[in-house]
């Protein structure tokens, strides 16, 4: 009996001790560090409230260059999606957008979406004709030391394709070495599209460190920015270095690429999935900056020490339609139908509690020729609601007491609840949406099949280069499915509709007037896609951070934020 | 004059009713367990809401008097989502527990009646699906055929059969060798009667113990299925899939997850309990 | 002895074959499209086709399925994942001892805190203790692991501020992870133990010690327990192999980077590499925590142990004796 009771004493004493220790062991700051009591420059929003959006206006932060102190700074970021892979051509995805800027280089980049196509790797281009003539900088020199010529931008493009891609060769006829510093890009096109096409997913390194490394740089990546991969376990956290011999020290200030403020000595990434635990992470001081704050949990960073940010992303959520005989959508009074039953607004209140915008197309409003008159347009049109008219459409469609239509979502919780709302809404006018929910895997096999059984979907598209007409072009174009377009149309009109839009991705033709024309044929007579809304990101940090830098597909950009003299990080 | 005395009969079922009813905490659980499907039955009647009524105007909310567990993320009643989604769960646990119990019998009186090369090419083919963690067999096979009610049936049942196989198996096994098999053998019962009289009997005890606990493990994989997004598609108010969604909210609003938890818990323990008190009324060593 | 484990070791290799063959064949009908997946969905049918060619994955199910049962069995390697490139074999290596941990970590808490709650429990029958540690036991079998998890953190990481709430580094952050998944596991460890000691009390000879007048204290420790360990000790050691895979939500819950949170991005991601070497690699630590258990079980129990001796001692008597008729 005895030896029983000092069993479970024993016991209980490891477990309190163990508890103990990690009482003392955990860093258990909460996020009031810094005495800098300014948030200047930065976006906070203010107001709280589960209907109410919380950002009204929408400041951009800033978004020059800010060198910072001397001393060594550590930054711990929570990111919510693991890169996988640092390989130059791997599937891209959340965690590889969060690094892209920091762990590659580009030749060129944008700065922020729709801003200027800024030189980076490269010196300047010129155009001569349908050839571009690219001069790339002569000190350009990988974390390895191998010096970058032109000879290893062919490899570069060679590589991307033979790994079986093509987007950013889509332009391209011909790469032609002249010299270590010079390339000529043989084009087949201009248009406003193609720089960002040809130069925005392949970044730079030599042909050297590719072949020398055991896995095509998927855990041993080489390449030539200022960062370099310190260490990375799967799925938990990876660390960035800075490397004192990058190249791009020697250039004068003026001509560095914003991105490369290079900020920050090291920094660390933890992934972090869960939305409440990146939440808790930046509260209890076990993360600096977190990429990303869900709507509901924001509320607990405004108005008090916090450095917050918002912005609205580019990705554009929107519904398309199984146009093929297939289904019933082949008949456009019955798209239309539906889009006259959604109400935008609903839809954003609950599946977004307020943290995004309507869209009334597919693409955004912050897409370059979304104007005012577009929006106009829409809201007077399908995107208004008008119940009854829904009902009228319906019943010359020849369904006057209604129809069955299955709505087809990936498994994203997002995107479900919005369907959900839409299905409610669709209900009043007589539309039962049935809906099928997939996991991406299975969902990505059946938007491509028109016989799969759905007569809706909703998905996402977005495009960085900021004309609405290049998203628009992936939903035009002839190649998207075995059997024509995103709606499984190749006659004669859709050919139409595909040219019409090339049309308006070249630089004649890219004019509002254009883009409006467009846009009431087929979006608003044909209603082939009904766009829904984007998204409303949220970012905050530490005091100690007081400028966040978010680069052009909406991710942080630790090593360019701004730091207060004294920043501490949760890593010290 | 002879009379000739019967002393009257006992079914095993008598028998087995009346030790069960000695066993107090597992028949409280039966009432439960049989009062809450009932209420689930009757969802529409007893529900306030309907079990997809969203309302933009009062997401979040904590338990009040107008909602008695308060609403989720779209504004839909707990309490109505959760008297739905018993029927999802509750009948998923029994079917997927029968489906297995089925099959799992079939292939187990197969091995052992027959016996020799049979037997051992069915108890291979068990060897390598134990090999297998059952959940994941179940994440996989619900991998294969999709999200959806009989699909999740499937997936959780296939992960159970071979116990049942194997439990069937050996209680025919064991019976086989049992002298009064033999001696009824010997004075010419047929196969059929020995079976029906002898081996299924003594070989139900452990099966129908087995079961019982099988339900609350279905229950149990149900709702991790549905947790990792393999369930039936939304908006089906299944629990598992319930706690899902509240999974981003515990910091916010914990009360969305602590309602549907507590609903598997209670449920899975009952099971669980009713259980444990079949297997001791039908325990021969103890004594009445 | 040393045969029977050969034997059983033998047998591990067909039984595996079989199983690479069941989860190839299972991965070949889930439907969905790998290479759309990595290509993203804006990407031109054309170009998908041209990956999937560049991947191999084009070719005829016998082709393939040879292909990779000679890989995985001559060169133990597990392909490479179709999600980033990187080597299944190793990735499966490096995640390997997180989960690992886990599950002995949680095995060893069920041992600690299930086994005297249950030998209490069986030594008072039906006091208060028993019915408690019951109650506590049929509560802990009923609690999905899950959901624990997830109230453990809103208690211990969000209320008390106490423990980290995900992820790995120290000590500290396991401790919630292996309570979680050990949960389940000690409730069934006490029950297992309190009904076979239970059983191993009611047994004639305890009868017989008792009316000798041994101290209950060794009736409980000397004699009955041994006899129950059996079960118990077979209970345990399945555990772990079980847990294994057992353990996949939990770390998901907890963003812990071990092989339950890569097989189930494989899953999503239809990964055919990864998850057919995950599964085959659960596979495997299952036959060999089986074989353990079963070898513990043999040492345990002296008469299964005389079983082995007996059929070695016998074939030696017997070569003796034709030595020396020869």
């Amino acid at each position: 009996m005895k030896s029983r009771k000092l069993l479970s004493v024993l016991l209980a004493l490891m477990l309190v001790l163990s508890l103990a220790a990690c009482a003392s062991g955990d860093t258990g700051k909460t996020g009031e560090g810094g005495g800098a009591a300014s948030t200047g420059g930065a976006a906070s929003s203010g107001g709280t409230g589960n209907t109410t959006s919380p950002a009204t206006t929408l400041d951009q932060p800033k978004q020059e260059v800010v060198e910072s102190a001397s001393k060594d700074v550590n930054v711990v970021v929570g990111l919510q999606v693991d890169p996988a892979s640092f390989a130059p051509f791997a599937q891209s995805n959340t965690g590889r957008a969060t690094m892209m800027f920091e762990l590659f280089e580009q030749l060129f980049s944008y700065s922020e979406f729709g801003g200027e196509f800024l030189p980076w790797v490269a010196e300047g281009y010129e155009w001569e004709d349908m050839t571009l003539h690219i001069t790339i900088r002569d000190n350009v020199y990988d974390q390895a030391g191998n010096h970058f010529t032109a000879n290893d931008i062919a490899f570069m493009y060679k590589l991307y394709g033979d790994l079986g891609n093509k987007a950013a060769l889509k332009y391209i006829d011909d790469i032609k070495v002249v010299d270590d510093t010079h390339v000529d890009f043989l084009m087949n096109t201009q248009n406003v599209t193609v720089m960002y096409s040809t130069f925005n997913s392949v970044p730079c390194f030599t042909k050297a460190a590719y072949e020398a490394s055991p896995d095509g740089f998927a855990t041993t990546p080489v390449y030539t920015s200022q960062y370099k991969l310190a260490d990375y376990v799967g799925g938990s956290y990876y660390v960035l270095e800075k490397d004192e011999n990058w190249w791009g020290n020697a250039l004068p200030e003026s001509e560095r690429h914003p991105y490369t403020a290079g900020n920050a000595s090291t920094v660390r990434y933890n992934i972090i999935t869960d939305n409440s635990q990146m939440a808790i992470a930046l509260e209890t001081g076990v993360i600096d900056l977190a990429n990303s704050v869900s709507a509901s949990e924001i509320g607990n960073f405004l108005g008090g020490d916090y450095t917050t940010a918002t912005l609205v992303t580019n990705p554009s959520y929107y519904l398309s339609f199984n146009a093929s005989e297939n289904s019933p959508c082949s008949d456009a009074r019955i798209r239309q139908a539906l889009a006259w039953s959604i109400d935008n607004q609903e839809v954003v209140d609950i599946t977004l509690e307020g943290a995004g915008e309507v869209a009334y197309t597919v693409g955004g409003n912050m897409y370059a020729n979304v104007t005012d008159e577009l929006k106009a347009a829409g809201a007077a049109d399908l995107y208004g609601t008008d119940i009854e008219k829904a009902k009228a459409l319906l019943a010359e469609a020849g369904y006057p007491d209604g129809i069955e239509l299955h709505i087809m979502v990936n498994s994203d919780a997002t995107m479900g609840k919005a369907v959900q709302t839409i299905q409610l809404q669709a209900a009043r006018a007589g539309i039962t949406l049935k809906i099928d929910q997939w996991d991406s895997a299975l969902f990505d096999t059946y938007r491509s099949d028109p016989t799969a059984g759905w007569d809706v979907m909703m998905t996402v598209r977005g495009n960085s280069s900021g004309y609405v007409q290049a998203v628009w072009n992936g939903l035009f174009t002839l190649g998207s499915t075995p059997s024509g377009n995103a709606v499984f149309l190749k006659d004669d009109y859709a050919a139409k509709a595909a040219a019409d839009c090339e049309v308006l991705l070249t630089l004649e033709g890219n004019t509002p007037e254009n883009v409006m024309a467009f846009y009431r044929q087929y979006f608003l007579e044909d209603c082939y896609f009904y766009g829904l809304y984007c998204t409303q990101n949220y970012y905050a940090a530490q005091p100690g951070i007081n400028n966040i830098r978010i680069s052009n597909v909406s991710n942080v950009l630790p090593s360019a934020c701004s730091f207060t003299e004294d920043y501490k990080s949760v890593a010290d | 004059m002879k009379k000739s005395i019967k002393a009257p009969r006992e079914t095993s079922f008598v028998i087995f009713c009346r030790r069960f009813k000695k066993e107090k905490a597992a028949v409280a659980c039966l009432i439960i367990i049989v009062l809450m499907a009932l209420a689930c039955y009757l969802a529409p009647l007893i529900a306030p809401y309907a079990y997809d009524e969203i309302n933009s105007k009062a997401l979040h909310q904590l338990p009040s008097w107008q909602h008695i567990f308060g609403t989720d993320d779209m504004g839909r009643d707990i309490f109505s989502r959760i008297l739905y989604g018993g029927r999802y769960s509750l009948a998923i646990g029994v079917l997927a527990t029968g489906l297995g119990v089925l099959v799992g019998a079939i292939f187990g009186a197969i091995a052992g009646f027959f016996g020799g090369k049979v037997d051992m090419i069915i108890m291979r083919i068990f060897d390598v699906f134990q090999a297998l963690p059952s959940i994941l067999l179940s994440i996989l096979i619900s991998s294969v055929l999709g999200a959806g009610f009989t699909n999740m049936i499937i997936a959780l049942s296939v992960g159970s059969m071979v116990g049942y196989a194997r439990l069937l198996r050996a209680s025919i096994l064991s019976v086989r060798k049992i002298d009064y098999v033999e001696a009824a053998t010997a004075i010419g019962c047929s196969s059929a009667r020995i079976i029906v009289r002898h081996v299924i009997p003594n070989a139900m005890t452990p099966m129908i113990v087995q079961a019982t606990m099988g339900v609350a493990q279905q229950i149990l994989g149900a709702a991790t299925l549905a947790y990792i997004g393999l369930g039936i598609p939304a908006p089906s108010p299944e629990w598992g899939a319930m706690l899902s969604a509240a999974k981003d909210y515990i910091r916010t609003y914990p009360h969305m997850l602590v309602f549907p938890g507590v609903m598997i818990a209670i449920t899975v323990l009952c099971f669980n309990m009713i259980g444990d008190g079949v297997r001791d009324a039908l325990d021969p060593k103890l004594k009445d | 002895m040393l045969r029977y484990i050969l034997k059983r070791l033998l047998w591990m290799i067909p039984i595996l074959v079989a199983v690479t063959v069941l989860i190839f064949t299972i991965m070949y009908f889930v439907p969905g499209d790998p290479v759309r997946i990595m290509m993203g969905a804006n990407a031109e049918e054309a170009e998908v086709e041209a990956k999937r060619e560049a991947l191999g994955l084009n070719r005829p199910y016998y082709v393939r399925l040879l292909d990779y049962l000679k890989d995985v069995f001559f060169h133990f390697d597990f392909g490479n994942s179709l999600v980033d490139g990187s080597s299944v074999t190793k990735t499966l290596l490096s995640r390997f001892p997180r989960t690992f941990l886990i599950a002995v970590l949680s095995t060893v808490f069920a041992a600690c805190i299930g086994t005297p709650l249950g030998i209490t429990a069986a030594t008072h029958p039906n006091s208060l203790r028993d019915r408690l540690a019951v109650f506590f036991s049929l509560v802990g079998v009923s609690i999905p692991g899950f959901w624990l998890a997830l109230m453990l953190v809103i208690l211990f990481s969000l209320k008390l501020k106490l423990l980290p709430s995900q992820g790995i580094g120290s000590f500290a952050h396991y401790i919630l992870p292996c309570l979680s998944a050990g949960f389940m596991t000690i409730a069934l460890q006490t029950r297992q133990t309190r009904s076979c000691l239970v059983e191993a009390l009611r047994e004639d000879y305890i009868t017989t010690a008792r009316a000798k007048g041994v101290v209950e204290r060794d009736i409980v420790y000397k004699h009955a327990l041994p006899n129950a360990a059996i079960p118990i000790i077979t209970h345990l050691c399945g555990a772990i192999g079980g847990k294994m895979a057992g353990n996949l939500v939990i770390e998901n819950v907890f963003a812990i980077p071990g092989i339950g949170q890569f097989l189930i991005r494989s899953i999503n991601n239809r990964d055919y590499y990864g998850v057919q070497g995950a599964v085959i690699f659960f596979a495997f630590i299952l036959c060999v925590m089986n074989l353990i258990t079963d070898v513990l079980y043999a040492y345990a129990d002296p008469r299964i142990k005389a079983q082995f001796e007996d059929s070695s001692k016998r074939k030696k008597k017997a070569e003796a004796g034709e030595e020396s008729a020869a």
